[in-house]
């Protein structure tokens, strides 16, 4: 069941990515560099946060 | 604040920023150069088969007037006439013995013709494209030479090379590529900080040090998934065997070790000298096994690394280069500004935690 759902997903993923003759790809690469640095500010953001709440000041 | 203290701590961020921007914007809408996407059927059987070809980007006024198939000395030029609708160019071809049964049961690369109303004439080609079959034999000897020169004599439009497989996807030079440019630049100027911490002692140096190697990670994870959605899409696989991708993986690894040996060491200045030291003799390794081993590798995906060949080789008029490089440069510099941000946080919160102390 779970491999099969997996495989689905994958080829589903596959016919995503090659369709629009593989643009999909670069609009998926522009989109994961998106989602990485937007976590990577989300973390930053929590950090700050937790240093502004010992702030001795 | 002075204008040129202003103008010294903040151009390079904006410098980054535009040279992001505008290399996204035109590595998104420069058009591709025409070229063939696909042919069917991909095995040419029977007499007189008739072979189909997606053509892409193929501007106004130009017509297909030839199709060709070549493998080595011999040449198959279509029969009759070429039928176009929409992006979809299709002409039948009378394979014979002329040209010796070793023609048959081998590939083709295809090649089509386009002229425009000048008689200006183009040729696009998909290499290897089309196996032909032993059966389109008739049987006929009489000779069939293809005339053509392959001359290119018209204005073609300007773009981004169209390559096989990679098609649209070529695009991804300017996006997942700068990721691994901005991680080995981080990494390398991580490397002058920790030098500069050991030769002088100060802790903000290595505390720039390991903000570096932080976002130089974040860069790497970036690259490895847009790497593996980009080999999906072309390669076939979501981490295909090739020497450049587990060279990195392995690297990673060495920089994650870097992360858990800092994390146990409690005593600022020990853990300072400890990880610089770590940081200076991992450098060089991580160099060598993402750069120089797939260099040496005699199989590897990787354009510019062992068999294959880089961009450059396709890159005619420099559409590539123009955008890559500055884009290159742009992302180094907005990985070096959130770096920068790392550092004067963890510089803060070190403030608060020696006054608590």
């Amino acid at each position: 069941m779970m491999p099969n759902l997996l495989q689905s997903l994958s080829e589903a993923a596959v016919g995503f990515l090659v369709s629009e003759a593989k643009f999909n790809a670069t609009a998926t690469v522009l989109v994961l560099i998106f989602l990485g640095i937007a976590l990577y500010l989300i973390r930053l953001d929590r950090k700050i946060s937790a240093i502004e709440k010992e702030d001795p000041s | 604040m002075k204008i040129n203290t202003f103008i010294r701590k903040q151009a390079w961020k904006a410098l980054g920023l535009i040279l992001v921007l505008t290399t996204l914007t035109a590595g998104l809408f420069i058009p591709l150069k025409p070229g063939i996407l696909d042919v069917a059927p991909q095995k040419l059987s029977g007499t007189n088969p008739q072979l189909k070809a997606y053509v892409y980007n193929v501007p106004k006024g130009w017509k297909a007037r030839q199709l060709l198939l070549q493998s080595g000395p011999i040449q198959w030029l279509n029969q009759g006439e070429i039928q176009s609708e929409n992006s979809q160019v299709s002409a039948r071809f009378a394979p014979n013995a002329s040209q010796g049964n070793n023609a048959f049961d081998r590939l083709y690369t295809v090649f089509i013709r386009l002229e425009n109303d000048q008689a200006q004439s183009n040729w696009i080609s998909l290499p290897d494209a089309v196996w032909l079959d032993s059966s389109c034999n008739n049987g006929d000897t009489t000779a069939q030479i293809a005339a053509n020169s392959y001359q290119q004599d018209g204005d073609w439009t300007t773009g981004f090379p169209h390559r096989p497989i990679l098609n649209e996807s070529i695009r991804n030079q300017f996006f997942h590529v700068p990721m691994w440019f901005a991680m080995m630049f981080l990494l390398l100027f991580s490397v002058i900080y920790a030098i500069r911490y050991l030769s002088k002692g100060r802790l903000d140096d290595d505390l720039r040090a390991d903000a570096l190697i932080r976002v130089a990670l974040l860069a790497g994870i970036i690259g490895c998934v847009t790497g593996s959605a980009w080999a999906r899409a072309t390669w076939g696989s979501w981490w295909p065997r090739d020497p450049k991708l587990n060279g990195v993986a392995l690297g990673m690894i060495m920089y994650f070790a870097y992360l858990l040996l800092r994390s146990t060491l409690k005593d600022p200045m020990q853990r300072a000298r400890l990880s610089s030291v770590y940081g200076i003799f991992v450098f060089p390794l991580f160099i060598a096994l993402v750069w120089i081993m797939p260099k040496l590798s005699s199989n590897t995906l990787h354009p510019g690394s062992g068999g294959t060949v880089g961009f450059k080789k396709y890159d005619l008029d420099d559409t590539l280069k123009l955008v890559f490089y500055p884009a290159v440069l742009g992302w180094i510099l907005v990985y070096t500004w959130i770096a920068q941000l790392l550092y004067r946080i963890n510089r803060i919160a070190q403030k608060f935690e020696n006054h608590d102390a």
